[in-house]
């Protein structure tokens, strides 16, 4: 759920990033730390305990002002994969705005991916959201491994759901931002038919994406 | 189980908008306040975006104010007097990466928080839907209990059937032999001793004839010697009283007959108050001979059943009846129509039932009497009887004074 803190003329979304253990969900938003050029750009803050695994969640905030001057921050999210962290992901989960599911392409993965979406599907309802109309991509990543699923095989299945397919490399920056990219168009729409974002605040979808991605979008302008 | 385990305090949000106050927590700024001036090497001040002064005192105009940013945003200000720059600068850097952990670890704490409450609260759930489960178990085996003991209960009542039906099946089987085997016998016996009378006429009418002859005198001395007279006369009462022995023994048998029915094994409509009359007759052989039996029967409806049954219960209910009354006393039997019932009651003078054994009096093997005088098994019998056809038996009882057992039998009787 969107804030808008009226006093300070801000809207504060939530944007998470989803998925089982080790599919790339932090690799991600390294990729992004690094891609984008968004007019404000915060710290990012991780926190992950000593072999590299989420502990809690990882925080990129981004920003941009409307031409009304209203500012968007976003507050870019990654939650722990494993199975036994299941109150940290709704802890993170609540109130979001959007959610990438990354997926690990792997044909051993599977099964993992299967019960992660169903858990992303099941914690969504749990704290009160409606997956049915939540912003979601769906991130097929490490693309580059051997023994993976066919993107024909993926696409075969995830084709009848209403979400958008994007396969992925995060380790070598391929694919995050096309996935940021459907995201945002999908989280504008809610939030234009939410805040009057073009008729209040002059501001069109494009010029929403360029303000958060800056000219990493550029570099990937034939994707735009 | 004392503890209120239903109260959750409302946690913030970990991912809230951090003010400088919350940032700061922990740190003593006045110490932060004294390193940073004395790093400067000149006075600073700390002031929040809403001009709080957190370290600091006034600064003589013109001013240096470097901001410091937190999430994109300025969560305050460093102030010193102008000149002071890039160490100003770096000395802001400085604060915001302090505020920059501090956010980092209050965030961390929150959601460790938040997590905590929500496991927390996810084991309570479980809990309480184990202890649900546990007591619909718990009902489960209750449940169970009950239904083994009324299958018990039937498998008893059925055991209790069967060996009543074996014992008045064998009880008929021998009294059919019994009776087959003694009416043969009785019956030749019976009508020899009627020849034998009209034998022992036919000599003393040759007597009588002698005494016309010419030896009639000598006849008549040898007659009176032998002291035939006497015996003639000792023979008839002989030979009447085998006649109404041999009938006695008839009609014995002819009651045992209609008691245990062995002519009818099946029901039929049958006139309560001949069985009540039956039972009668067969109690007092067995009762003593200063216990009167009087009846008061009312006109009755046939009713469809096993009339031997019937005389059974009522039989049983009169010897324990009689037994109560020992030597002498009375024992009344009535019978009256109901609106949709046949209603007997059976009331004796004896020494009643004892309110503490009256529950019991029903059950199987529950005797009073000596071991080796009752089996304990009539009044069972009785219920088993009257229960059988829809109706069910009652005492009443005053002790010391007689007790009163009635039985109803539906008009309507269940087969």
């Amino acid at each position: 759920m969107a804030e808008f803190d009226e006093k300070r003329n801000k809207l504060t979304l939530k944007l998470v990033f989803y998925g089982p253990a080790l599919s790339g969900k932090t690799t991600n938003l390294m990729a992004l730390h690094d891609l984008l050029q968004p007019e404000m750009k915060g710290e990012m803050m991780v926190l992950e305990t000593e072999n590299d695994r989420t502990l809690f969640f990882d925080l990129l905030p981004l920003g941009m002002k409307t031409p009304s001057g209203m500012m968007i921050k976003l507050k870019l999210f990654t939650v722990p994969g494993q199975v036994a962290h299941d109150s940290t992901r709704k802890a993170v989960l609540s109130r979001a705005d959007g959610v990438v599911f990354v997926a690990d392409s792997q044909r051993t993965q599977a099964i993992n991916n299967t019960e992660s979406f169903d858990n992303l599907a099941g914690n969504t309802m749990r704290v009160g959201l409606d997956f049915e109309h939540m912003p979601l991509v769906v991130q097929f990543n490490k693309r580059d491994l051997p023994e993976i699923q066919a993107e024909d095989e993926v696409l075969a299945r995830w084709d009848k759901t209403p979400w958008p397919v994007v396969f992925s490399n995060a380790l070598k920056r391929e694919g995050v931002m096309e996935t940021f990219h459907e995201l945002l168009c999908q989280v504008y729409s809610g939030m234009d038919r939410q805040y009057d974002l073009k008729e209040k605040h002059g501001l069109e979808c494009d010029e929403f994406i360029y303000g958060i991605t800056g000219k990493g979008m550029q570099q990937n302008s034939e994707l735009g | 189980m004392s503890t209120d385990y239903s109260e959750v305090l409302p946690l913030p949000d970990f991912d809230r908008e951090l003010g400088l106050d919350e940032l700061l927590s922990g740190i003593d700024s006045k110490k932060l306040g004294d390193n940073l001036i004395g790093l400067l090497g000149s006075p600073a001040r700390l002031v929040s975006v809403d001009d709080d002064v957190v370290f600091g005192g006034e600064i003589a105009a013109p001013l240096q104010r470097e901001v410091i940013t937190l999430e994109l945003e300025p969560v305050a200000y460093l102030e010193m007097p102008e000149g002071v720059g890039e160490r100003g600068k770096l000395a802001a850097s400085l604060v915001e990466t302090l505020l920059q952990r501090s956010a980092r670890y209050l965030m961390a704490s929150d959601i460790h928080l938040q997590i905590v409450q929500s496991d927390y609260e996810a084991l309570r759930q479980k809990h309480a839907a184990l202890m649900a489960s546990e007591r619909r178990y718990k009902e489960l085996a209750g449940e169970l209990e009950q239904r083994v003991d009324a299958q018990v209960a039937t498998i008893k009542k059925a055991q209790h059937a069967l060996y009543q039906a074996e014992k008045n099946a064998s009880v008929g089987q021998l009294a059919a032999g019994v009776a087959h085997e003694i009416n043969n016998p009785i019956g030749f016996v019976g009508s020899n001793l009627s020849t034998s009378r009209r034998y022992l006429d036919s000599l003393v009418a040759f007597y009588q004839k002698a005494l016309q002859t010419k030896g009639g005198d000598e006849i008549a001395s040898l007659w009176t010697g032998g002291e035939m007279d006497l015996l003639v006369e000792d023979f008839h009462d002989l030979l009447n009283e085998s006649v109404d022995g041999v009938k006695r023994i008839a009609t014995i048998i002819k009651d045992l007959k209609g008691f245990s029915c062995v002519d009818q094994a099946e029901d039929e409509l049958a006139d309560i108050n001949n069985c009540i009359k039956n039972a009668c007759t067969m109690i007092k052989k067995e009762i003593a001979l200063d216990v009167s039996v009087t009846l008061e029967l009312a006109d009755l409806p046939s009713l469809q059943c096993h009339p031997g049954n019937i005389s059974q219960m009522v039989f049983n209910i009169l010897r324990n009846a009689g037994q109560a009354c020992g030597k002498s006393g009375t024992i009344q039997v009535s019978s009256l129509l109901a609106a949709d019932s046949v209603r007997v009651t059976i009331t004796d003078s004896g020494s009643g039932v004892d309110e503490a054994i009256s529950e019991r009096i029903f059950e199987p093997f529950f005797t009073t009497r000596e071991i080796g005088e009752g089996k304990g098994l009539g009044l069972t019998v009785s219920r088993d009887i009257a229960q059988s056809y829809g109706g069910d038996i009652v005492v009443e009882s005053v002790p010391g004074s007689g007790a009163t057992i009635a039985f109803w039998l539906p008009l309507q009787v269940q087969s």
